[in-house]
C-alpha cells in the first residue's frame, strides 16, 4: 500500500472500507508498523473471515479477476454463486498469478454426472489446464456453486493446493455435477492474483457471465 | 463479536508422535478445522490419521462413514460403527513425505454443537484430500466422510496422529492448521 504511514485519516465513511484492505485509512497517527492485527480498532477482536473482493456479473465479461490480494491473511475462500453462461455450458479454469502453463498446475476430482450415480478418480496430466471437471456453469437452471479453499496462499515454502467443492445440480434433469476437487498450483510463489476463465472453444460471447451470478473472495486468519 | 472467528493458527515446529489441539475456546457452537498433514514417513502415499474428542478412553464410542478415491480404486466406502471404534478412524489424511515436496495433504473438518454440554452426540463431517495428480504416478486420496462420537460431553481437545498400525510414524513438522469457530 502506498501511503504515508502516519498521515492516513481520510476524509471518507469507514462504513464505507472493505476489511483489512482499507483498514489502515481508519487509524490516524500512528504508525503502520505498530499495529497488531485484531487490535487495530481497540477492541481486540480476533480475525474471522473478511470479505476481500466481490465481482458481480453483468454479461458483459466472461472473466473474473482478482487482483493485488493482500497478503495479510493465512487462508484464502473463493465462493461463486449462481454461475451461469450466456449460451454454453463450460468447464472454466482457474489461474495463478497470472500464468496459464498448463504444466504448472495439476488436478484431482471425484464426482458423478447427471445420469451415473458413481464416484470416479481422475488424475489430470500435466499438459491439461486445471479445469473445473464437468459443467459447472450451465445456460438452464443448473446454476454452479463453488466453494474453494485456498490455504496457506502466501506462506513460504508451501505448494498452493486447493480443495474446492462444486455443486451444479439444478432442476433441469439435462446437465449438473457434483464434484470434490483438488487444483495444485506446482509453486510455493505468494499468491496476488486469480483468474477464472472459461474453458470452451466457441466464441466468448457464448460464456458471458450472467446476472445474478457473484464471486466472492474472502481472507480467513492472519497470514503467518 | 462476528459470527466466524479464527480461534488458532498453528505451524508444528517439531515433529510429533500426537498433535494434541489443546484447551479449545467455548465461546463458539460450532468449530471448523483446516488441517494440513504431512508425515515423517519416506513414502510416495498417504495414510489414515486418526483422532479423538478429548482424552482418549480406549471406549469404542465412535463410528465413521467414509466414501473415497485413489490411485488404484475409483470409488470405495467404508462405515463403522455407531460405537464400533474407539477413534475417529480414516479421519484426517496425512501425505507421506515422499510425495512431492512442499505439499501437505488438506483436511477441511467441520464439527457440531462441539461445546454443548446437552448434545451428548457429537458431529464431525469432513473433505479431505492428499498427494499431487501430475502425471508422474504416485499415490492420492481424495474423499469425504463423518463421524460421530456419543455419550461425549463439551469437546476442550482434540488429539491428532498417524494411525496406519506402523509404530515410530510422526506428523512432520510444518504442518499445519486453522482452528475457527461459528456462533
Amino acid at each position: 500500500m502506498s501511503f504515508n504511514q502516519y498521515r492516513t485519516n481520510p476524509g471518507q465513511a469507514i462504513s464505507n472500507f472493505r476489511g483489512r484492505t482499507d483498514t489502515p485509512k481508519a487509524w490516524p497517527s500512528t504508525a503502520v508498523s505498530t499495529w497488531t492485527n485484531g487490535g487495530l480498532f481497540g477492541g481486540g477482536g480476533k480475525i474471522g473471515m473478511e470479505e476481500i473482493a466481490v465481482y458481480t456479473a453483468d454479461a458483459t465479461n466472461s472473466i473474473i479477476t482478482f487482483n493485488s490480494i493482500p497478503q495479510t491473511y493465512r487462508n484464502l475462500r473463493m465462493v461463486l454463486r449462481s454461475a451461469r453462461t450466456a449460451a454454453y455450458g463450460s468447464a472454466f479454469q482457474v489461474h495463478y498469478n497470472n500464468s496459464s502453463y498448463a504444466s504448472s498446475y495439476n488436478t484431482l476430482a471425484i464426482g458423478n454426472g447427471n445420469a451415473a450415480s458413481y464416484i470416479e478418480g481422475a488424475k489430470a496430466t500435466s499438459n491439461r489446464s486445471p479445469t473445473i471437471i464437468g459443467d459447472t456453469i450451465l445456460p438452464t437452471e443448473n446454476t454452479g456453486y463453488w466453494v474453494w479453499d485456498l490455504p496457506n496462499y502466501c506462506t513460504a515454502g508451501k505448494k498452493k493446493v486447493s480443495l474446492v467443492r462444486i455443486g451444479a445440480k439444478g432442476i433441469n434433469a439435462g446437465g449438473g455435477f457434483q464434484s470434490l476437487f483438488q487444483h495444485t498450483y506446482n509453486y510455493t510463489t505468494a499468491i496476488s492474483r486469480i483468474d477464472i476463465t472459461h474453458y470452451g472453444g466457441a466464441a466468448a460471447s457464448n460464456y458471458l457471465l450472467k446476472v445474478p451470478m457473484t464471486a466472492t473472495l474472502y481472507g480467513i486468519g492472519t497470514a503467518e | 463479536m462476528a459470527d466466524f472467528e479464527v480461534i488458532s493458527e498453528v505451524t508444528l515446529g517439531s515433529s510429533t508422535s500426537q498433535w494434541v489441539i489443546a484447551d479449545i475456546s467455548q465461546d463458539y457452537t460450532h468449530l471448523e478445522l483446516d488441517l494440513h498433514l504431512r508425515a515423517t514417513t519416506v513414502n510416495n502415499g498417504t495414510y489414515p490419521g486418526g483422532m479423538t474428542f478429548n482424552t482418549f478412553t480406549g471406549s469404542n464410542h465412535y463410528g465413521y462413514g467414509v466414501v473415497y478415491s485413489n490411485n488404484s480404486d475409483n470409488g470405495s466406502a467404508s462405515d463403522v460403527g455407531p460405537d464400533g471404534v474407539n477413534r475417529i478412524q480414516y479421519g484426517p489424511r496425512i501425505s507421506g513425505d515422499g510425495t512431492a515436496s512442499d505439499s501437505y495433504a488438506i483436511n477441511k473438518m467441520f464439527i457440531a454443537n462441539y461445546s454443548s454440554t446437552a448434545i451428548l452426540h457429537k458431529q464431525i463431517l469432513w473433505q479431505q484430500s492428499a498427494a499431487t495428480g501430475d502425471s508422474s504416478g504416485g499415490s492420492w486420496f481424495m474423499g469425504f466422510g463423518a463421524g460421530a462420537k456419543t455419550n461425549c460431553g463439551a469437546i476442550t481437545q482434540l488429539t491428532i496422529w498417524p494411525d496406519w498400525g506402523t509404530s515410530g510414524q510422526e506428523i512432520k513438522a510444518g504442518s499445519c492448521y486453522t482452528l475457527s469457530g461459528w456462533k
